[in-house]
């Protein structure tokens, strides 16, 4: 009985949603143009042939069905999709903008794109484009993850700092965060995950040293603050060391293992959700070289960003210890 | 360590600094990463990964404290770096010693550029008036002035230009596109920019991309940018090159167009624009986007492929590409163009009531006889237009408005798709339609029973089934639209389920006709274009633009049943064997189904021309292409069909005039 009354409230709210979405002009392009059905299956994108001399100015990255990575690419203004052992480029999505986040959800792929101030939404099949959506309610994508189970759309906004939360359609179904030095607030937010074991969404955030330290911020799926890893580390008394400063994309493991890229140490650190305690590092420099974002592979492998030397990076089996 | 304390003891001790020039970039941001010292940074990666860290593609820092866009890119250089090999990181124009002591945006105090070679102070304490980027005074120590001794403006000793002084040179030259002219496009480009003249005027012609007024922009000046960068590749922007992507290729360097010259006066600068034009007027437009312009016009589609194969492509009479040759040529500037469709010369205005620059008189600045060979100008001269009168005696299809009747309209597009038009490899069969009228629209026929009006079916140019000639010429000469008073109705008279036609749609059905009764290669069983007739009277010229002849024939004919002598120049002749008809021998006139010298008796001994029985495209009910009701001529006819059959004649003629019936054997039976 539990079930049935939690499965008629899942459709009353689906319902709910979709009657919101129904007044949201970006869901009617969407609908239009795609002509729905479809859009919740898992879908392992398919988009044009990828002809170029390898990746430009990778960014943020995410995991496809079949073990592939789809990576934004800001100097080739590409969607690229990467494959998971050679580690190079074999599709390609060209874009008008430069893409700064990118999230996969069924059958669409999600970009955000800074100079439209919306997220665009491509058919993974092919790249078609489907139509946008967050005019005047994003202004800067810093970054995106997406809740398959529910199918929401989480989008860190970095000129609002604010997480804007979306239908797989596009209508805004709510917010939260905010400019300011509160705990529940952000500063310089730059990455977000998803963690569904433990249904909750963590934010990577510069914060505004010295009074701010930069930090990992931990929220419900309702958006209420629950905890944080600081970046201050373990502070002696006249400094302090092993923490964090430049916390960009980060991965979380269904064990609860934390891999958060830092841009300028060149490294992943791994941290203990439960504990919240810095396991160990992962990577250094040159390998390294401006970390800005972290996969989890299928295998257990961890795949990281490095932005200045223009690789993807793969740590095999790295993510299941 | 020394120098690192008088830093500090530098910050320790400043005076309050005006708003403008407060310290935006604290030590601790940069110093205290992981709780470091404040000398801590070398064992951080590099220092670019510092700076990248927030103004990189992936940092935070897009939107400084100020609400500034700094977001700085790898895919440019860092300082538009191909006049000069400095600077080379971000250290090379930036550290906090300047912004310690008042200098904006992290800007130190002096500065040694690489040419001038001498060290120069650097005051950047506003970014705009006094002491900002260039402020335009005789002290040259703006951030934009200290190193510059190539620009065309604000020179380290003001021996250029000092355009747009004072103002916030970044509104234009931003950071991310290292420091190239990138503000508003039209802000610069509205007015006459050095040797540029000014573009956004274009924009106000009659044609032009971007139709800013269905995006709803209040004027040109109003154009996005990003729709200025669909074509055009602004990385050398600054050095004066006018660069153009593949548009289905945005960012790819490789493949981008650069001019080095003027395509209005140069031909190889023209024809580097085709490749260009069609990247987005292919099939997937520019890179899949149909739409590429935020007017949400969908653009126009050209064949690529038949436009490789298209004369106008492939003549070696014809300039070079879209663009033309700067003499002749098509298309105009891109921007706009006073005429439809961005045709060229872009600053000829098309005026009414003829728009003769726009329409026919467009084509005829190669049409007349130079560059190509043949003058088609000439044609439409042919005849005399007096449409008002009866019988007119136009001579040509219509093309000049004014002579147009009311309701109706021809052009040259009409019959003609200049991107799709070839030259025949190999002469078609009828009714397929020579290669010259390819690629435009028409109207097929599903016939039904003689002498009905048939079913029609439109099919646009972009139609794959083959087209048929009289296919294009019945989208005017049936039917399909109204046809004027006193007009055939062509698509009736052609039916095939008539009982006789000239053979447009089909063979025709007098089977059995001796082949030595035609001339010319033709037989019973062929089928024949309406331009067998209808054509030019010069046989240099192919196609019915005009004639000297009425109705814009091959050959001369009356169309009258008077008797007179017919000649051997008539058009009838030019299939129709002469002797046939006019010869006393029994062989040859015995060709005739109309026997006995039939054709002789009446053509030749009696003067009745063939018109006086015979009507021109087609009889619903009489074979032979027999006709009733003129005089003289047949009052009725009755066919025999036992033996070879033969036929009886009831004309105004016999019986001295007073009328009555003849019989006749055929001279060859059906088959």
């Amino acid at each position: 009985m539990r079930i049935q009354t939690r499965t008629v409230a899942l459709a009353l709210g689906l319902v709910s949603l979709l009657a919101c979405e129904s007044r949201s002009p970006a869901t009617e392009v969407i609908a239009r143009k795609q002509g729905g059905g479809g859009l919740l299956v898992p879908t392992e994108p398919e988009l044009p042939l990828f002809v170029g001399d390898g990746i430009g100015s990778p960014t943020r990255a995410v995991l496809t069905p079949e073990g592939r990575l789809l990576v934004t690419d800001a100097r080739l203004r590409m969607i690229l999709r990467v494959d998971p052992a050679s580690l190079q480029p074999d599709q390609g999505l060209q874009l008008r903008t430069k893409p700064t986040a990118v999230g996969l959800l069924g059958a669409r792929i999600y970009v955000g794109s800074p100079d439209q101030q919306t997220v665009e939404i491509f058919a993974a099949r092919g790249g078609r484009a489907l139509g946008n959506f967050g005019v005047g309610a994003v202004g800067y994508a810093m970054a995106i993850a997406v809740e398959p189970t529910r199918q929401l759309v989480y989008v860190l906004d970095g000129q609002s700092r604010q997480v804007k939360v979306f239908s797989a359609a596009g209508g805004l179904v709510s917010s939260f965060g905010g400019p300011g030095p509160d705990v529940s607030q952000f500063l310089t937010p730059t990455g977000i995950a998803v963690d569904t074991a433990r249904q909750e969404i963590l934010v990577s955030d510069y914060g505004s040293p010295p009074t701010v330290k930069a930090a990992v911020k931990i929220f419900g799926y309702d958006g209420v603050y629950k905890d944080v890893i600081s970046g201050a580390g373990k502070c002696g008394m006249i400094s302090c060391s092993g923490g964090f400063s430049r916390p960009q994309g980060l991965g979380v493991t269904v064990a609860g293992r934390i891999f958060l890229t830092d841009a300028v140490l060149g490294q992943v650190l791994v941290y203990d959700r439960a504990t919240k305690a810095l396991l160990r590092t992962v990577g250094s420099y040159p390998m390294l070289h401006l970390p800005v974002d972290a996969v989890i592979g299928r295998q257990g492998d961890l795949f990281v960003v490095s932005n200045l030397t223009s690789r993807i990076v793969r740590f095999a089996g790295e993510a299941a210890q | 360590m020394k120098r690192t304390a008088l830093l500090l003891l530098a910050l320790l001790t400043l005076p309050a600094l005006p708003a403008a020039a407060q310290v935006k970039h604290n030590c601790a941001f940069c110093h205290d990463l992981h709780g470091g010292s404040y000398t801590a940074l070398g064992m951080y990666a590099t220092s670019q990964a510092l700076c990248e860290s927030c103004h990189g593609d992936a940092g935070p820092g897009f939107v400084d404290r100020d609400g500034v866009q700094v977001a700085v890119p790898k895919n440019v250089p860092i300082h538009n770096g191909t006049k000069h090999t400095t600077p080379t990181s971000c250290w090379s124009c930036h550290d906090h010693e300047g912004e310690a002591l008042g200098n904006l945006e992290m800007i130190p105090r002096s500065r040694t550029g690489a040419a001038n070679a001498t060290t120069r102070p650097v005051v950047f304490t506003a970014r705009t008036g006094a002491k900002s980027y260039a402020d335009g005074d005789a002290t040259y120590d703006g951030v934009c002035e200290v190193c510059h001794t190539l620009t065309s403006q604000h020179r380290f000793d003001g021996s250029t230009g000092k355009h747009n002084a004072a103002t916030n040179c970044t509104n234009c030259h931003k950071h991310d596109t290292g420091f190239q002219g990138s503000g508003r496009c039209t802000t610069c480009h509205n007015q006459t920019q050095g040797t540029r003249r000014a573009i956004v005027p274009d924009f106000n012609n009659m044609a032009h991309h971007v139709n800013w007024q269905a995006a709803g922009y209040p004027v040109a000046d109003s154009i996005p940018d990003a729709d200025c960068t669909i074509c055009h590749d602004q990385s050398e922007h600054q050095l004066g090159r006018v660069r153009l992507w593949n548009t289905d290729q945005p960012g790819n360097l490789a493949t981008v167009i650069t001019l080095t010259g003027n395509p209005n006066t140069t031909t190889a600068e023209a024809t580097k624009l085709e490749p260009h034009c069609l990247s987005c007027h292919d099939a997937n437009g520019a890179a899949g986007d149909t739409i590429p312009f935020s007017d949400n016009v969908v653009r126009p589609r050209i064949d690529a492929t038949i436009w490789s194969s298209a004369l106008h492509a492939t003549s070696p009479l014809v300039p070079a590409g879209c663009y033309g040759d700067g003499t002749n040529g098509c298309h105009a500037t891109a921007h706009g163009s006073q005429k439809r469709h961005l045709l060229a010369p872009a600053g000829t205005l098309a005026t009414a009531p003829d728009y003769a620059t726009e329409e026919e008189g467009f084509c005829y600045v190669c049409h007349d006889g130079s560059p190509a060979t043949k003058n088609i100008q000439a044609e439409f001269a042919k005849g005399t237009n007096n449409n008002a009168t009866t019988p007119p005696t136009i001579y040509h299809h219509p093309v000049v408005n004014s002579q147009k009747p009311t309701g109706r309209s021809v052009e040259c597009v009409s019959c003609h798709n200049a991107h799709v038009a070839q030259a025949d490899a190999v002469a078609p069969t009828p009714p397929a339609a020579y290669a010259s009228l390819m690629g435009v629209d028409r109207v097929s026929v599903t016939n039904g029973a003689k002498g009905t009006v048939p079913t029609y079916t439109f099919r646009s140019a972009a139609d794959a089934t083959p087209a048929k000639e009289y296919e294009v010429c019945f989208k005017c000469h049936s039917s399909y639209i109204a046809v004027p008073t006193g007009k055939t109705n062509m698509a009736v008279v052609f039916n095939p389920n008539d009982s006789s036609y000239h053979p447009v749609e089909a063979a025709g059905k007098n089977r059995n006709i001796n082949a030595l009764a035609f001339v010319n290669g033709w037989t019973w069983d062929k089928t024949m274009y309406c331009t067998d007739c209808h054509t030019s009277d010069n046989t240099a010229v192919r196609g019915p633009h005009g004639s000297t002849n009425r109705y814009i024939l091959k050959k001369p004919y009356t169309a009258s049943p008077n008797t007179r002598t017919m000649t051997r120049t008539e058009l009838c002749f030019d299939c129709h064997k002469y002797a046939t008809y006019d010869s006393t021998g029994s062989t040859i006139n015995g060709y005739s189904r109309f026997n006995s010298s039939g054709h002789r008796f009446h053509v030749v001994d009696k003067g009745y021309p063939c018109y006086a029985c015979h009507t021109t495209h087609g009889a619903a009910t009489l074979p032979f292409l027999l006709v009733t009701g003129r005089a003289p001529g047949l009052v009725s006819f009755s066919r025999t069909t036992s033996g070879f059959g033969g036929g009886s004649c009831n004309a105004t003629c016999h019986s001295g005039g007073a009328g009555g019936t003849e019989t006749y054997t055929a001279g060859y039976g059906n088959r």
